[in-house]
């Protein structure tokens, strides 16, 4: 009796044991992998306290970031897909950049976790729109002003705070900023300027991003005016002599840090960087504008703007979760302390604007309620982007070929990607229709 | 106890269970996307498909030129710059083990940092043009990684500067393990310094020459995408593509695994080959000694 009394215990406790894990309750744990870094210094430390609020909010989540490198996004994105493992969220860039992993089955629609008011304060939310759904939420905003320094512009004879709105006007400061002995436009092409010049001046031809489409699946070519014109107007600037010398053995980021060091009158640069430049030349010499206009297009005058956003893989187990994530970010009092933190406006259009101080981020915000105009790279394949934009671009500015070449190559390479691609071709043709 | 002939073999399967997944399986796989695609239920068989649009890419050929240039510049380049050094080190000049050192640090430094600090010097306002011009030899001043016809020879000077150290420390070891005998019978019967380099020196390493022929093969075919990813990706105007910035390229960028694929399979065939031929010829060799 003893004996089996002691045998009942033994096996109850086991029993008991074993159910513990189960009982217990379960951790969920995501893993973010972040973006963004590469242009926003201190993002992922921001990420981090973010992060620590969201769990102590919600002691059932740990979020584990990753902190992603521009170099290496793309394959280990590519190689989370394949393997269908990995990230729950993941840094997204918009249209073809996200799209292209929709189209794999990499990520998951976001449009049932969000209510409709929720959606319509997205900034940039149909930047990821495909088959009538959303696949990804801003969380940060990447607009591209045309910067201009004030200080410069007054030596050079220039009214600082009438930067040039035409092209004629560009030419004519040029050539004043050249006269007076500094670089007019600072740039370096020896990387993927070709792409940074696409997405600034390319949408001033069209009304929206559908002529790129059509020009990728071959109902238009990138030799017609709407692409080509762009380029030539490039070249006549970079005859005029109005870039750095050496430009071609220059890449992107130092064509900025031209811009920074007071080298250069005007420069392109991405408006995440505004904060830190007026840090370093100070607030009353950093003027913003809109790109020059050349163009007839609806979209000519208008502020090229990208949000970038974080994405749900389609393998996560965490959708829900991984949306609430999203949400939290969302909140007025994260919104509040991502512009507080990082001096950068949030893609959401409840965020309040009073908060903003500086006046060039007041005027950014001003342009975007103004209505905004796409990022033209984003609306063709990363193979003519690489082979024929980027390739072009160098040549161009290795004084080899001209603005017509440009696109004469960006044509050759779709030709190419158009034969090697029949199934994307397909999926550009459904694309197109988002834009009829 | 008698040991079970089984025995040695479950002693290496762990090991060949190992090398079959990380280098067979991945080379069956290859085969499979060369000529398969994957759709939704499995696998379709392409054929020659990947081949043709392949063979269509004047990417791809311009990729294949600049490996060949590169095993038919750099790798004897290779040779023999490290021989000669080498055989000067050997003359052991004054402060010869300084000199070896200071040769052999560019090769234990890490591909990107030299890459960066390249990209510097040759920049169109970087150190190289400028001291050129200073010294009033601004003709010489090129726009070294800027120009489509010179950038590639740009990539291949700097992975020569980088990687010479190595053959130069192997050459050298070997000489310094020779019989100084040699080289005394040789003086006594009136052989110059040239003589004594063809007909005692290059023949005494011949076994090195071949192992640094085949390292040096495969360090232009597998090491050289570092060095062009780094400095120029592919450009300028796509002029400095190798085969294995074209196989990531278009796997990882372009979403093309199939193309690439069938890319890395031919990469793997001449590779290959050229060892094949590599071995036969040593073999030959080995057959005229004995």
């Amino acid at each position: 009796m003893c004996k089996k009394i002691c045998i009942i215990v033994v096996l109850l406790a086991f029993i008991v044991t074993a159910s513990l894990p189960a009982l217990a309750v379960e951790k969920i744990n995501l893993v973010l992998w972040l973006g963004g870094e590469w242009e926003i210094p201190g993002l992922y430390d921001w990420f981090k306290e973010a992060v620590k609020i969201y769990e102590e909010e919600n002691p059932k989540v740990s979020v584990e970031l990753v902190n992603l490198s521009t170099d290496t996004y793309l394959a280990q994105f590519a190689a989370a897909g394949e393997a269908r493992t990995g990230p729950d969220l993941i840094f997204t860039w918009p249209a073809i950049w996200c799209l292209e992993h929709v189209w794999k089955d990499y990520l998951a629609p976001v449009d049932e976790y969000f209510t409709d008011e929720e959606k319509k304060n997205f900034m940039g939310f149909d930047q990821r729109l495909w088959d009538k759904k959303h696949w990804g939420v801003g969380f940060y905003v990447a607009g591209k002003p045309m910067m201009y320094n004030k200080k410069i512009f007054k030596k050079a004879g220039l009214d600082p705070e009438h930067p040039p709105l035409t092209w004629a006007q560009l030419l004519e400061a040029g050539e004043k900023l050249k006269q007076a002995g500094y670089i007019p436009i600072g740039f370096g092409a020896s990387d993927w300027g070709g792409g940074y010049l696409v997405g600034n001046l390319a949408c001033q031809t069209m009304d929206n991003p559908l002529p790129m489409l059509q020009m990728s699946v071959g109902d238009k070519k990138f030799t017609d005016p709407e692409f080509s014109l762009m380029w030539e107007k490039i070249y006549e600037l970079y005859k005029r002599g109005y870039f750095p010398e050496n430009a071609d053995s220059l890449n992107l980021w130092q064509g900025w840090e031209m811009f920074e060091k007071g080298e250069c009158g005007i420069d392109f640069i991405c408006d995440v960087q505004i904060s830190r430049i007026v840090d370093i030349l100070g607030e009353d010499a950093v003027g913003i504008a809109k790109p020059p206009i050349y163009g007839q297009g609806e979209q000519a005058g208008k502020y090229v703007l990208e949000v970038q956003a974080l994405s749900i893989t389609s393998w996560s187990r965490c959708k829900k979760e991984a949306a609430n994530f999203l949400r939290f970010l969302h909140t007025e009092k994260m919104l509040n302390k991502f512009y507080d933190g990082l001096g950068i406006i949030p893609p959401d259009y409840k965020f309040d604007p009073g908060r903003i101080r500086l006046p060039q981020l007041k005027k950014m915000w001003k342009f975007i309620q103004e209505g905004t105009a796409d990022w033209m790279e984003n609306f063709y394949p990363t193979m003519v982007d690489e082979q024929g934009v980027f390739a072009g671009c160098q040549l161009l500015f290795a004084g080899e070929i001209d603005g017509k070449g440009v696109a004469k190559m960006a044509e050759e390479i779709a030709k190419k990607w158009r034969m090697m691609n029949p199934d994307e071709v397909t999926k550009y043709r459904e694309w197109m229709e988002e834009f009829k | 106890m008698k040991i079970k002939q089984t025995t040695p073999y479950i002693l290496i399967l762990p090991a060949y269970t190992f090398l079959g997944l990380t280098f067979f399986y991945p080379i069956v796989k290859l085969f499979q996307y060369s000529f398969f695609k994957r759709v939704t239920n499995g696998f379709v068989f392409t054929g020659l498909d990947n081949l043709k649009i392949l063979l269509a890419d004047t990417v791809f050929f311009k990729s294949i030129q600049n490996n060949l240039l590169m095993l038919t510049i750099v790798v004897p380049a290779l040779l023999v710059i490290s021989i000669v050094i080498a055989v000067v080190l050997y003359e052991r000049i004054r402060g010869w083990r300084i000199y070896r050192f200071c040769l052999f640090m560019p090769y234990v430094l890490p591909i990107p940092v030299v890459g960066i600090v390249f990209i510097y010097i040759f920049q169109g306002k970087g150190i190289l043009n400028t001291f050129l011009e200073q010294m009033g030899l601004g003709f010489m001043a090129l726009n070294w990684l800027g120009s489509s016809k010179i950038a590639i020879y740009t990539i291949m000077f700097v992975i020569i500067w980088k990687e010479a150290g190595l053959g130069i420390v192997i050459f050298l070891a070997r000489l310094l393990s020779l019989d100084e005998a040699l080289y005394d019978a040789a003086a006594i019967d009136g052989a110059n310094w040239f003589q004594r380099l063809f007909y005692i020196t290059i023949p005494q390493l011949s076994a090195v020459i071949e192992f640094y022929l085949i390292f040096a093969i495969i360090t232009v075919l597998s090491w050289v995408f570092n060095y062009v990813y780094v400095m120029t990706a592919g450009g300028p105007g796509n002029s400095t593509y190798v085969t294995e910035l074209y196989i990531f390229n278009t796997s990882f960028r372009f979403h093309m695994r199939n193309v690439a694929s069938m890319a890395s399979l031919i990469l793997l065939i001449v590779v290959t080959f050229l060892i094949f031929v590599q071995f036969r010829i040593r073999g030959g060799m080995i057959g005229e000694r004995v």
